[in-house]
């Protein structure tokens, strides 16, 4: 291996994990899954070559998949974990008892938002939110290009339904 | 804005790749006419927009601080998993194990395999099969082909996509270890347990391996390209073969 080839992987990694993470976590509730997924997604990608603007895509597809045969492995403690996580990662300690309380029931919301859309719908729905065009999406689910406009149209009325405008910060 | 009395409303899915830029210029532009001069439209437009902020504006404030991940520890495992493979490819080559691999798939009952052709191709709209015994490099003409032969607690695996995008993974219970075997006569363990790639990665195009899974296999789940299929079980009868032949 060349020095090269490791300042490169280091490029893509600093360029693709952080979103990569931060989706899986979207789509799964729990961060601890996102990681392994993410990471797993990265170890994969150096056993492959593809070409630049193929390396997002994939590791996107790649990660979903995973995170989706984990889910379906270990669905209950999944379920189970995501519940204890949901109370106890909130990230850095809010000032008050109520931003806790407030922080908690927000992100509730939006997990049972989530959670009501097909794993097919919530999945379109969170690439999009991370620029993805539908083809792309189309390629994830292997489905049409056609059908994610449809995909998306309700998982955007489902999930706006149920949310919401969301409260101003404090 | 003008009137919609007589017009033909966009579907909601035409709206979303209105909103996204979605499609050829002409198509946009087309879609564009249209909203400009249709009411409803326009105000479903708007709607589907100021939702998609709202979702993105929830997701965004209720995000949870991760962790940063490790390039060096990515690098590090990625790099020794496929030089276990080359290990194996190096090896000597076993024509015993070769030889076994064709009986078995020879000698897989053919009456077992029509109902789960059936069940492939009613399932997930696959090309229609050879029918031709799966033990050779697949040709040049039709390249996507993943095949593999499944019995008790052994696959006999066919890969026969030369360019990568092919992978396919064994559910099996946890904690028990599953190898795949080349057909060079070395052995790799199978690269996760939720996943075990074949192109490109632990194993090449165009060879045999055996995958022993020690496991019943609860599911097999073949990934090529895009598509992820799945086939429960239920379906893996003894000694059944299943031919994928996928369009590209």
């Amino acid at each position: 291996m060349s020095g090269d080839e490791a300042a490169s992987f280091e490029a893509l990694f600093a360029r693709h994990h952080p979103p990569l993470q931060r989706y899986l976590a979207r789509l799964t509730g729990d961060p601890d899954l996102a990681a392994d997924a993410a990471q797993e997604a990265f170890v994969r990608l150096l056993q492959r070559r593809l070409p630049d603007d193929g390396v997002r895509p994939w590791l996107f597809r790649v990660a979903t998949n995973l995170v989706r045969d984990a889910a379906r492995r270990k669905q209950t403690r999944h379920r189970l974990s995501f519940r204890g996580r949901a109370q106890l990662s909130l990230g850095d300690p809010p000032d008050s008892p109520d931003a806790v309380v407030e922080a908690v029931a927000a992100r509730g919301m939006v997990r049972e938002a989530l959670e009501a859309l097909s794993p097919k719908e919530r999945t379109a729905l969170l690439m999009r939110e991370e620029g993805f065009k539908h083809r792309e999406i189309a390629e994830a689910l292997g489905t049409t290009t056609s059908s994610v406009g449809t995909l998306l149209a309700r998982a955007i009325d489902k999930a706006a339904g149920r949310l919401g405008p969301p409260r101003e910060e404090d | 804005m003008g009137t919609t009395e007589t017009m033909a409303h966009l579907s909601d899915a035409d709206l979303v790749r209105h909103l996204d830029l979605e499609g050829d210029a002409a198509e946009r532009a087309r879609r564009e006419e249209h909203v400009r001069s249709c009411d409803e439209c326009a105000a479903r437009v708007r709607l589907l927009g100021h939702q998609s902020e709202t979702i993105a504006s929830w997701l965004e404030r209720t995000d949870q601080p991760l962790p940063a991940g490790s390039a060096p520890e990515a690098w590090a495992a990625g790099r020794a998993a496929p030089a276990r493979a080359e290990r194996a490819r190096t090896d000597a080559v076993r024509p015993w194990l070769r030889a076994a691999a064709i009986i078995l798939l020879i000698a897989a009952p053919l009456a077992a395999l029509q109902p789960v052709r059936e069940w492939v191709v009613e399932r997930i709209g696959l090309a229609e099969e050879t029918g031709a015994p799966a033990i050779t490099v697949a040709e040049a003409s039709d390249p996507a082909v993943i095949r593999f032969t499944p019995a008790p607690g052994v696959f006999t695996v066919h890969v026969a996509e030369p360019a990568g995008g092919a992978s396919l993974a064994i559910g099996r219970t946890g904690g028990e270890e599953a190898v795949l075997r080349g057909a060079s006569g070395g052995e790799a363990p199978v690269v996760s347990d939720a996943a075990l790639r074949l192109a490109g990665g632990a194993a090449a195009a165009g060879r045999l391996y055996d995958l022993r899974v020690p496991a019943a296999v609860e599911e097999v789940r073949v990934i090529v390209g895009s598509r992820l299929e799945r086939i429960g079980g239920a379906e893996l009868e003894a000694g059944s073969r299943v031919d994928l032949s996928v369009n590209r």
